[in-house]
């Protein structure tokens, strides 16, 4: 498999652990969404 | 050319790390005891669960969001909260809009079966959701949650269903989700 599918792999779970684990991140990444979703829907 | 192609593969990278990342908190709320943040969460299972005489809400003046699950579909989420005049409602925005109807299912189904628990400091409440529309009630309401969020809620905008105000009324009145 090429070397770039790895690498694109491996960050992919690095965020998801990120998100999971790293206190704050999933806070921050939450408020974004929050964020978005009024500006689509106000 | 081959710039550009490498300019459309990060962008690529990059929504599809946005897209993991929110899929994997969408997933870990599910299975979590209550909502985390924006995303719905499972039932309300850890804190006291209160009965008995019905409590002084006036503490929920202090209260900036509370914990609200409804027992069909068992799903939870975080929502203002308002006491006026001894009782305590919830309110929920954007409910005009095609977005938000996707966004906020929660009012249609508290609609159809109003039983819910409410978790707030820790302590669990059974409640039922009555949905409150215009009439002498709403403009005390809609003046403490405009006083407490700062935010634009007018008797008019919920006239408009915009925006949805449910009564949390006790487990035990014998009423539906269904408005009154």
């Amino acid at each position: 498999m090429k070397r770039s599918y790895w690498t694109i792999g491996v960050v992919l779970i690095g965020v998801v652990l990120t998100v999971l684990f790293v206190p704050g991140v999933a806070e921050f990444v939450s408020r974004m969404v929050l964020y978005l979703l009024a500006r689509l829907a106000g | 050319m081959n710039i550009l192609r490498k300019l459309f593969v990060a962008f690529g990278v990059l929504v599809l790390i946005l897209v993991v990342a929110i899929g994997a908190l969408v997933l870990s709320a599910r299975i979590s005891d209550g909502p985390l943040g924006v995303f719905a969460g499972g039932p309300l299972v850890a804190g006291e669960l209160v009965t008995g005489l019905e409590p002084d809400w006036s503490f929920a003046h202090d209260i900036n969001t509370i914990e609200l699950q409804l027992l069909d579909p068992p799903r939870s989420r975080t929502i203002w909260v308002a006491e006026h005049e001894g009782k305590i409602y919830a309110a929920c925005g954007f409910m005009a809009s095609a977005i938000g109807r996707l966004w906020k299912q929660w009012p249609v189904e508290a609609e159809r079966d109003g039983r819910a628990i409410v978790r707030i400091d820790g302590k669990r409440y059974e409640r039922t959701l009555v949905r409150i529309k215009p009439g002498s009630v709403l403009e005390g309401v809609t003046a403490e949650f405009s006083r407490k969020y700062g935010s634009l809620i007018t008797p008019a905008a919920v006239a408009a269903e915009e925006i949805w105000i449910f009564e949390l009324a006790p487990s035990d009145s014998d009423m539906t989700g269904a408005p009154r």
